[in-house]
């Protein structure tokens, strides 16, 4: 027979088909599972009913079960892209143009604006035709006679001006609950604490430097002296005042957020207090974008979208699924993960880097621009917000005390602000009721 | 259920094959071939699997009548009847709610039909049962007397999705009488795996890049860079895919001892649109020239009348692609340019340089892609404009090169330019070099070959989520 040879091989092809297709039928998984290669769900095995049938479903959910379930996928998918990729000259930006993504995007100047007002220069407070509450300028970490602890400005003449005061009270319930937090992580885990001031108490005093000179605050050693070893309060008026002094523009002018410089500061610090090299600002490299507000005198604010390190790939959490999103919109230069303001429950970030460590930053929407300053020091860094219905189990997966676990999270960090600190019953009881669920 | 796919390569193909070898015994192939036939449309269509058999079923008898009819006038209305039935479906489902919605649009209400999904290879099944009562009605063939035997011809499962369109005259003996060879069998199963591979890694791949300069494109204004490489990766995409199915057809068919007709011959080598079309789904172009265009007359009615029966043939065609007013412009596109060729420009053409006319014919195939790609009229002339350096959304000159065409350029580097390379006899040649030369070694590296690549094939088959075929739906 002329043909014997390729008959041979061809009918192994029949054999080895049949084999492999009886082999799926009788040993592939029938129940639906998670890919972690694929960041999805793969497809279990149809539901045998007339309906399902009928309907035409059966069919594609058998072939997708075939698909999902062959012997070896993981492997078999790596293989055929790499394949795809040996005459690929894909560079990373590449990947970034074309990483498309089904989910809807929040555009950065449409996110859900806290209860505080957006602030343009015209809402900075008038100063009072009489100066009250006014106090001698004592540094003091200590509560006042009746157990208040306060946030005040410095003004040149000596004197202290109150801004909003604190009970001690209330800092005892903040720092139980930082406690609970602390509780659930590793040994050598960390909790850190910042209260950011809002955009328009830093430009009261910087606008007003005949008058003012800086600003002070000891709320947080009211916090921090009932708090347990690991977690600490950090100071940020006092990180950011000698910045401001120097005139850099820490906060934006046409909201009330700080700027990506002011984030990044109090980020290092806090890395630095860790004993770790910190990434100079100017390693970074960014993309400038500019504010859609302006200020009365018509100047936008320039924003620093900052191009992680590492590629960076980032998700969301999503009815207990993680599903691959865009980091970045490059052709608006605007961030698409990290920005989105309160719609899921919460996000993970793969920053590349391999250092041992996972991170949770719980955060308001300054969260937003400090979170990109963590990727160089972490593995993976999840990122959820508390506030109001945010944060939900079921669109989790689970409390935070679940996601702290599952995803091995070594350090936490708080990033709140005045709008939503400490003395505000809402976002103590949210953080509570989110990290257990009861 | 469609040839690649995992539930047809490693359980129906082998399972069916096996039991048809099973026995030699014609009305035992006939009989498995059948019922697999049926269970393989069944499995996409569970309900309109009925439509099939009972159109089949009305033509049946209708050819029955034919032949035993007496009268001229009984033949005619049976004939007419088949025809009708053999129509009504396809009409219902693929052209009531565009004529509705554009007679509707038309007079200004606003009254509009849905558009329904349609079942599976209803275009081509439906001129395949034509076929069937035309040619007995003509004589062209014997009517056939076991109704699962004229179900076997329509619903045959190699062409059956996707053509070949097989006309009943030219298999209704192997029906009755075929032999399946070692041979056939071999060259059959090799011509199938290298048209998966042609289907699985050439179109998908060109189909994935064409969907990525779309989608990540985002609806952003289109670069000259982008409008030629996106018409052009379409243009190979279509060719792989259509082309693909066809060459698994023929296969399938050869290992079942069916020889079917080829469907394509490389079309893209063409130096004119008129060879084009006679290179290009040569099945389609065979059926309107048979039981359109020469019924209508053809040339043998004058100038001016063959003209409207070439312009009446190629708007139905464009009306047979899909149930929309660009398909119509496609098919009238390609009218108006077969008789510019015909009675215009005959004498140009043989003059003018082969690779002048070479260009020439891909452009004019390149920009029908482009009307047949998009249903929406104002999206083709956004891309033509675009292709010539207009930006007609912004009303300005386009860019040259966008982000994203540059990006796509770079992921696929060379692909295209081998996929190009593909669509040449090149490889045809090549082989045909090698087995000359090498003849047994040759017939066994090439079987080697087609295992690798076959093998090669089922991975990415594993590994794509995207997988359509663009004729699927036709």
């Amino acid at each position: 027979m002329k043909n014997k040879f390729s008959f041979v091989i061809i009918l192994w092809w029949m054999i080895a088909s049949v084999m492999a297709g009886v082999l799926l039928l009788g040993f592939a998984d029938r129940e639906s599972r998670e890919s972690v290669l694929e960041n999805r769900m793969l497809q279990g095995f149809p539901e045998v009913s007339a309906e399902n049938i009928m309907s035409g479903d059966f069919s594609q959910e058998f072939e997708a079960w075939l698909s999902d379930g062959f012997f070896g996928r993981d492997g078999i998918i790596n293989g055929s892209e790499r394949i795809m990729n040996v005459f690929s000259a894909q560079t990373a930006d590449d990947e970034y143009v074309l990483d498309t993504t089904e989910e809807e995007v929040t555009d950065f100047y449409e996110e859900d604006v806290e209860e505080t007002e957006q602030v343009s220069q015209s809402d900075v407070p008038e100063l009072p035709e009489e100066e009250t509450q006014e106090v001698d300028f004592v540094e003091t970490t200590e509560a006042d006679k009746d157990g208040y602890y306060y946030f005040w400005y410095r003004k040149n003449n000596g004197k202290l001006q109150v801004h909003y005061p604190v009970h001690r009270s209330v800092c005892r319930s903040l720092a139980d609950t930082l406690n609970l937090y602390r509780k659930e992580l590793p040994e050598d885990g960390r909790v850190y604490y910042t209260i950011a001031p809002l955009a328009k108490n830093a430009w009261y005093w910087m606008k007003n430097r005949d008058r003012y000179c800086g600003w002070y605050t000891n709320i947080e050693d009211g916090i921090q002296k009932y708090c347990d070893d690991g977690v600490t309060i950090v100071n940020t008026p006092e990180i950011l005042e000698p910045h401001m002094l120097e005139k850099e523009l820490v906060y934006m002018r046409t909201d009330h957020h700080w700027s990506p410089l002011g984030a990044y500061y109090v980020c290092s610090e806090i890395i630095g207090s860790q004993g770790i090299p910190v990434v100079p600002y100017d390693e970074y490299t960014y993309q400038l974008n500019t504010s859609s507000d302006s200020t009365p005198a018509g100047k936008r604010d320039i924003l620093n979208i900052m191009y992680p390190l590492q590629k960076l790939q980032a998700y969301r959490a999503y009815d207990g699924v993680l599903k691959k999103v865009n980091f970045m919109n490059y052709e608006s230069k605007s961030y698409m993960a990290f920005l989105e303001g309160v719609v899921i429950p919460w996000k993970k970030f793969e920053t590349g880097f391999h250092t041992g460590r996972n991170c949770l930053v719980i955060a308001d929407s300054f969260g937003n621009v400090f979170t990109p300053y963590l990727t160089p020091y972490y593995d993976n860094v999840h990122m959820c917000d508390v506030r109001r219905d945010a944060y939900y189990s079921s669109g989790a997966g689970g409390w935070i005390a679940w996601l702290i676990d599952k995803y091995e999270i070594d350090d936490i960090y708080f990033v709140m602000s005045q709008a939503n600190d400490v003395d505000s019953d809402i976002t103590c009881a949210n953080m509570r009721h989110c990290l257990y669920g009861n | 259920m469609v040839f690649s796919s995992l539930t047809f390569l490693l359980l129906f193909l082998p399972i069916v094959t096996g039991l048809y070898f099973a026995k030699n015994n014609l009305n035992w192939r006939n009989t498995v071939l059948v019922i697999a036939s049926v269970l393989f449309y069944a499995w996409g269509e569970p309900v309109w699997v009925l439509g099939m058999i009972v159109s089949t079923l009305i033509n049946y008898v209708c050819a029955i009548a034919i032949v035993r009819s007496r009268s001229s006038l009984m033949r005619k209305l049976s004939l007419t009847i088949g025809i009708i039935a053999s129509v009504a479906l396809l009409f219902y489902f693929k052209y009531a709610a565009f004529l509705f919605n554009s007679v509707s649009g038309l007079f200004g209400a606003g009254a509009m039909l849905p558009v329904l999904e349609l079942p599976i290879g209803i275009s081509f099944y439906t001129f395949q049962i034509l076929t069937y009562s035309v040619d007995v009605y003509r004589g062209k063939a014997q009517y056939q007397k076991n109704p699962a035997w004229l179900l076997l011809y329509v619903s045959c499962f190699p062409q059956l999705i996707a053509g070949p369109i097989v006309q009943y005259g030219d298999v209704a003996a192997m029906i009755l009488d075929r032999k399946s060879t070692v041979d056939g069998f071999v060259s059959g199963m090799k011509r199938f795996a290298f048209g998966l591979a042609k289907k699985v890694i050439l179109a998908n791949i060109c189909g994935a890049a064409l969907e990525q300069l779309t989608l990540a494109g985002g609806g952003q204004s289109m670069s000259v860079a982008g409008a030629w490489y996106g018409a052009f990766m379409y243009s190979l995409q279509i060719y792989f895919d259509f082309s693909a199915y066809s060459d698994m057809a023929i296969g399938l068919g050869r290992v079942f001892g069916f020889k079917y007709k080829e469907n394509f011959d490389y079309p893209y080598i063409s130096k004119s649109v008129t060879e084009f079309w006679r290179r290009w789904h040569i099945s389609l172009g065979s059926f309107f020239r048979d039981y359109i265009y020469i019924p209508l007359g053809g040339n043998r009615k004058g100038v001016a009348r063959n003209i409207i029966n070439l312009l009446i043939v190629w708007a139905l065609t464009g009306l047979w692609h899909g149930a929309s007013w660009n398909f119509v412009l496609w098919g009238l596109y390609y009218g108006i340019i077969l008789i510019a060729e015909k009675f215009l420009l005959k004498k140009v053409i043989s003059k003018t340089p082969a690779w002048i006319t070479h260009i020439t014919t891909l452009l004019f195939v390149m920009v029908g892609w482009i009307l047949f790609y998009y249903t929406d009229l104002s999206a083709v002339s956004q891309h033509l404009l675009a292709m010539v350096g207009f930006d007609s959304a912004a009303g300005t000159g386009a860019v040259f090169c966008d982000a994203v065409t540059l990006a796509v350029m770079r992921k696929y580097t060379v692909f295209p330019l081998f996929a190009a390379l593909c669509c040449t006899p090149v490889f045809k040649k090549l082989r045909t070099f090698v087995l000359d030369k090498f003849d047994g070694i040759g017939q066994g590296a090439e079987t080697v070959a087609a295992t690798a690549i076959l093998v090669l094939s089922v991975m990415f088959l594993i590994g794509q989520s995207y997988n359509p075929f663009i004729y699927f739906r036709f």
